[in-house]
């Protein structure tokens, strides 16, 4: 086990550092500077700036300063905002990690609910729109979704109330953060509805919950302390991507619901060619992604015996 | 075939005795023996039926499943026909008659079927055009996803040990960076257009397959026809095309098949970030998001193409959990 | 049955949700003296001298207080100086600061806050934008520059001396003397620019100095009517007026909180919910209100949006080519149809916002545009001709951004130049930055570019075109337009100068290195309590005169 978890481990550093290397390389290959406005300025001042971020400096050099400020938890300045990168992710990965929490807590909750209750009344009507739902959460682009649950939930309900339901977008109280999140975890509770929905009725065929029912008891206990259990499994295994696919897919959200998350950041500091910020972002997100997913990987080991991490 | 003959002679001489015995019943004689007929045991009464097909059959017994291919077939077709015979271009404007409903007719009696966009362009086209170049992306991205993979991950698979390690290593570390910011990244760098989208989806896109493709030909390649096969002399490459890949199929099929609806979303979640295709050409993607921003005023230029998406992605996501299931040796009758 | 449980479901989940995260924060209702209003972004600088953005701007214009100030008319009024006189040959000028003008922390601003400032600017490590288009006013600052290309330079001897040697000089705490390069007509609204406001040299250096002056709401000294009191980065900001401020009793609303809400319909349905008071609205929003009655205000936000066509490509030196591009796009139009807002057909360069006004009317209407095209055609055909090409052989390509309009408005150019001269002309669609880079590389053969300008003066248009001038990417040169630019530079005699300007323009339109094409106005709305608010294309967001209702 600690032999398979140092092995990750090392892995992931790899990566890291692929990581760094790719974005260096890319993001000073695209064309145009961080500087560069809309209006002309003098040379000596475009001077002057590269030199005070470090980029008059040969690219390797840069490089590996930076590998080395990284060590040292350093991500540098943003050009553009001008503050320390991690006083950046600081202020807003907390509220990306609860917006993500939020929509993997409503994903997974709602998608295992789901899902159970649609296979265990299979071929109702109840089954059907739980399917819907699901199909309809997959189907969706999220900014689609994000934008007409502002308009038609919150906004039409705010002004048929005559009162304010649902703030139109911030982060500011608790009635703020149930839109943006619900949002960003439809596509994934439908996909865990379905998924799970397949794995109850594969369960629920099973010779040992057959038995249960000889054996008489109720429907209740089949499905809440025998089938259960086992249908989650699987379940399980997808949390890793998708855990990626909403922090990934937050962007989207964050923007249309002005949530001030990390997200923006993310994808503005690209097209800004806020290089400190580009590099900062990537590290920080890729170790997050890697570490979330061996987590996962080991969560998954535990919960289930039968795995045996160090093999796979 | 002798040995049947020999056996088939026994019995004959046993049946002589009996006779002798019983002198009510039948003789010997009212018996001939007319011999084994080699032509009829060897014909085959009924078509053989190959995995593949068996899976197919199957498929197309679930009156959803070809429902879900016919309907994409309805979408494939029109993507690639009804740009061509439209009377419109996808970039022709209609500058007098802008955001116009369905149906609308013009002074000169020209009709728009879906009505016209806020500069003029006719919807239907430009939907259906869309139609092509999301389709065009999704295919030939997850087609080379698909090739790559399959090289990858076959050759990983087959020749395992060092090769398989070192192999698995770099696919392991690829896997590890987000995607979604490699292709941001990519997209910055490269002129903006359809082949930068595909190959900038193709770049991270083929390690999943790579890694599907690899454990199932780990698991072939024990057995015995490859066993077979290695003896009569066929060359690695050989036997990798010929025996491996195909035995893999239904795996890539179905992963295909749900690879197509993502790479779908992925252009869509581009266009929204403003890295989607350029004009004058037009996405799906691109069109729900241009359509986001006036879908108070105009429902229909939001909804149509959001409806096309859906529409795709459902029946992709759908069609590849039936293919599954037909697949599957469990589910099998 | 059914139906209700699953909604009972969901209920009971959400307030599970509810109980599970507590509560916090404050809704954004607005009462009394307080209004909440949509900055769109966060403002990216807030150190006055390193500004040069509209969002900064339009918040620092609250809080911070050059020596003069814009009034409601634009015009130049007394700032932190009280009063000032001008030396015969209008290049000296000397300012006598006001007793009364205090920094939030109770400090009295002397004329040494000013010194401090306008070194900072002027010293090149520091990496201020804007530098180098004020040094060419200000005696000794281009010298300054020169000395300071790092902080060792600065350090040097010769970088001591150029620092002694400055054109602005604190003759004692309330006395600042400022000697112009030049008798420059715009000076006095120059000085009303953040890049040239106090900065109290004592509180920079309190706060960090560079790195952190300015980034936070508590990391920067205020002396303007109202203080940034609370400011969470890329979400909201609130300014509470400040009572240490001189005419404190002038100003009427409490509190002003401010959105950095992005996107437009999100924007628009915090309107419509009345959690915010004023919001800017794109063309669609500003049509649909408009169609229904709403009171929509606009303004002219000063910008020039034209085709800058590279001179050195082939068929692109041509004038008349130049020419018939620009006539060939119907920008009645495109103004109808794209950007859907009461914005002006460009009839010169300089903007209509520039001096009220006064100087385009003196200019005139230099582009008869008809929608005939033949004469355009005619015109196009000579040109191409007289390069070698025919219009078969001239395919020029737009390069153009990924902005919100910026789609629609190449689509339109493209169609339009098809359809009215038979021109085929490609559109290559970058990204902003690329379009910059390949802009200053000269790799393009027409962009689709815009300019606002930095002072009220036709010169803050006009002096892009001279020759090797650093935003003159199409690389035009005209040996008399340049005579005539720099003629007006040095002139004293306003009337001559105007003429000047005027005959420069005249070259444009005869010579058209760009193609104008529209002067754009922007559409904002504002809730029925929000009331005197001004927005010009100098002052974008000015609440200092409004009030609540």
């Amino acid at each position: 086990m600690f032999k398979y978890v140092m092995k990750r481990v090392c892995y992931a550093f790899l990566t890291i550092l692929l990581l760094i290397a790719i974005t260096f390389i890319m993001m000073h290959t695209a064309p145009g500077n961080p500087f560069s406005s809309n209006k002309a300025t003098s040379q000596a001042i475009m001077d002057a700036k590269f030199a005070r971020y470090g980029l008059d400096k040969p690219l390797y050099q840069q490089f590996f300063i930076y590998i080395g400020n990284v060590l040292q938890g350093d991500l540098g300045t943003s050009i553009k905002y001008n503050r320390p990168v991690t006083t950046i992710i600081g202020e807003s990965f907390p509220v990306s990690f609860e917006l993500g929490i939020r929509a993997i807590i409503i994903s997974i909750v709602g998608g295992i609910g789901l899902g159970a209750y649609a296979a265990i009344r299979r071929g109702k009507a109840a089954d059907t729109i739980a399917m819907t739902v699901a199909i309809i959460g997959v189907s969706v682009p999220s900014f689609i979704v994000a934008a007409l649950l502002q308009y038609f939930v919150a906004l039409k309900l705010n002004q048929a109330a005559g009162t304010v339901i649902f703030p139109i977008s911030g982060w500011h109280n608790e009635m703020a953060k149930m839109l943006p999140s619900f949002a960003l975890g439809l596509s994934s509770l439908a996909t865990i509805s379905r998924l799970m929905r397949t794995s109850m009725l594969d369960v629920m065929n099973s010779d040992y919950i057959k038995t249960a029912k000889a054996k008489g008891l109720s429907e209740r206990t089949i499905v809440w302390k025998h089938a259960m259990r086992n249908a989650v499994m699987p379940v399980i295994t997808v949390l890793g991507p998708l855990t990626a696919s909403i922090l990934t897919g937050a962007f989207v959200v964050e923007q249309v619901f002005s949530v001030p998350g990390m997200g923006k950041y993310f994808v503005i500091s690209i097209t800004e060619r806020d290089y400190t910020m580009i590099a900062g972002t990537t590290v920080f997100y890729g170790a997050f992604l890697i570490i979330m997913t061996l987590l996962v990987d080991l969560a998954y080991g535990v919960i289930d015996p039968r795995v045996k991490l160090a093999e796979s | 075939m002798k040995k049947r003959n020999k056996k088939a002679i026994i019995p004959t001489a046993n049946v002589n005795e009996i006779a002798y015995a019983c002198d009510e019943v039948l003789s010997a004689d009212d018996f001939t023996w007319v011999g084994a007929d080699v032509d009829k045991s060897n014909t085959i009464v009924r078509e053989s039926v190959s995995y593949f097909k068996d899976a197919m059959h199957r498929l197309f017994q679930d009156k959803v499943a070809v429902f879900l291919v016919v309907m994409l077939g309805i979408i494939l077709f029109c993507a690639v026909v009804m740009p061509m015979i439209s009377p419109y271009t996808f970039n022709e404007l209609h500058s007098d008659h802008t955001n116009q409903g369905f149906f609308f007719t013009a002074p000169d009696g020209h009709m728009h079927i879906f009505g016209t966009d806020s500069l003029g362009g006719d919807t239907w086209t430009r939907l259906w055009h869309g139609g092509r170049i999301s389709l065009t992306i999704a295919f030939v991205a997850v087609g080379i996803n698909c090739i790559i993979g399959i090289i990858y991950g076959g050759i990983s698979g087959y020749f395992g040990g060092m090769v398989d390690n070192i192999m698995m290593r770099i696919v392991e570390i690829i896997g590890g960076i987000p995607y979604l910011l490699v292709i941001i990244l990519l997209m910055t760098i490269m002129t903006k257009g359809i082949g930068t989208i595909i190959i900038a989806y193709a770049m991270v896109g083929w390690v999943g397959m790579a890694r599907l493709v690899r454990g199932q030909v780990i698991q072939l390649k024990e057995q015995e026809f490859i066993i077979s096969a290695q003896t009569m002399g066929a060359g690695s490459f050989r036997i990798l095309l010929k025996h491996l890949v195909p035995n893999t199929l239904s795996v890539i099929i179905v992963n295909l098949t749900l690879a197509i609806p993502s790479a779908i979303f992925t252009e869509a979640y581009l266009s929204f970030i403003g890295l989607g295709v350029p004009i004058p050409q037009a996405s799906w993607g691109t069109l729900a998001n241009d359509g986001i921003t006036v879908f108070r005023y105009y429902p229909e230029q939001l909804m149509l193409p959001a409806l096309l998406i859906s529409l795709t992605m459902l029946g992709f996501n759908l069609l590849g959990d039936k293919l599954r299931d037909a697949f599957d040796p469990k589910l099998r009758r | 049955m059914k139906m209700a449980k699953l909604g009972k479901l969901a209920l009971s989940f959400s307030l599970g949700l509810t109980l599970l995260a507590g509560c916090g924060g404050s809704g954004g209702t607005t009462s009394g003296g307080e209004v909440t209003i949509n900055l769109g972004s966060e403002p990216p600088e807030m150190n006055s001298f390193l500004n040069t953005d509209s969002t900064s701007g339009n918040v620092l214009r609250h809080v911070i207080v050059g020596l003069t100030t814009l009034d409601q008319n634009d015009e130049a009024a007394p700032g932190v100086a009280e009063s000032w006189t001008t030396s015969e040959d209008g290049l000296t000028y000397t300012f006598k600061l006001r007793a009364d003008a205090k920094w939030n922390n109770g400090d009295v601003i002397t004329a040494n806050d000013f010194v401090f400032a306008w070194n900072q600017l002027f010293s090149t490590y520091n990496g201020a934008d804007y530098a180098s288009t004020w040094a060419v006013m200000f005696e000794g600052a281009e010298e300054l520059m020169a000395a300071t290309q790092t902080e060792e330079d600065a350090k040097s001897e010769a970088g001591q001396a150029a620092y002694a040697n400055v054109g602005w000089k604190a003759l004692d705490d309330s006395t600042l003397e400022v000697k112009f390069t030049g008798p420059y007509p715009y000076a006095l609204s120059v000085l009303a620019f953040y890049n040239l406001a106090p900065i109290s040299e004592k509180l920079y250096n309190e706060y960090g100095g560079i790195d952190y002056y300015g980034k936070e709401a508590d990391k920067m000294a205020y002396n303007g009517p109202y203080t940034v009191t609370q400011w969470v980065h890329e979400d909201s900001l609130v300014m509470e007026k400040n009572p240490n401020y001189w005419d404190a009793d002038s100003i009427n609303i409490e509190k002003i909180n401010c959105r950095m809400i992005k996107d437009t319909g999100a924007a628009l349905n915090e309107f419509e919910n009345g959690t915010i008071d004023m919001i800017g609205l794109n063309g669609e929003q500003a049509k649909d209100y408009r169609a229904k009655g709403e009171n929509v205000q606009s303004f002219d936000d000063g910008s020039i949006w034209y085709l800058e066509f590279n001179t050195k490509r082939a068929g692109m030196n041509n004038a008349k080519v130049r020419k018939a591009l620009t006539l060939g796009v119907d920008v009645e139009q495109y103004v109808a149809n794209v950007v859907l807002n009461e914005s002006k057909p460009a009839q010169s360069f300089t903007a209509t916002s520039v001096n009220g006004g006064e100087f385009s009317e003196k200019v005139g209407t230099v582009w008869n545009r008809s929608n005939d095209y033949t004469e355009a055609k005619k015109l196009l055909e000579e040109g191409l001709a007289e390069e070698g090409l025919t219009l078969d052989t001239f395919k020029p390509v737009l390069v153009g951004d990924v902005g919100d309009t910026g789609k629609k408005t190449y689509q339109f150019v493209q169609e339009q130049l098809k359809k009215n001269l038979g021109v085929t002309m490609e559109i290559d669609q970058v990204e902003f930055k690329t379009r910059l880079q390949r802009m200053s590389d000269g790799d393009f053969d027409i962009v689709w570019a815009g300019w606002s300008c930095d002072y009220n003066d036709p010169m803050s248009y006009l002096d892009l075109w001279i020759t090797d001038g650093g935003n003159n990417h199409g690389k035009w040169s005209n040996a008399e337009y340049d005579a005539l630019i720099k003629a007006a530079y040095m002139e004293k005699d306003v009337e001559k100068r105007t003429q000047e300007l005027l005959d420069a323009e005249k070259i444009i339109a005869e010579e058209v290195p760009i193609g104008p094409m529209y002067y754009r106005q922007k559409d904002y709305i504002c809730s029925d309590k929000l009331v005197g608010v001004q927005r010009t294309a100098f002052r974008e967001i000015d609440l200092r005169f409004a009030s609540v209702k």
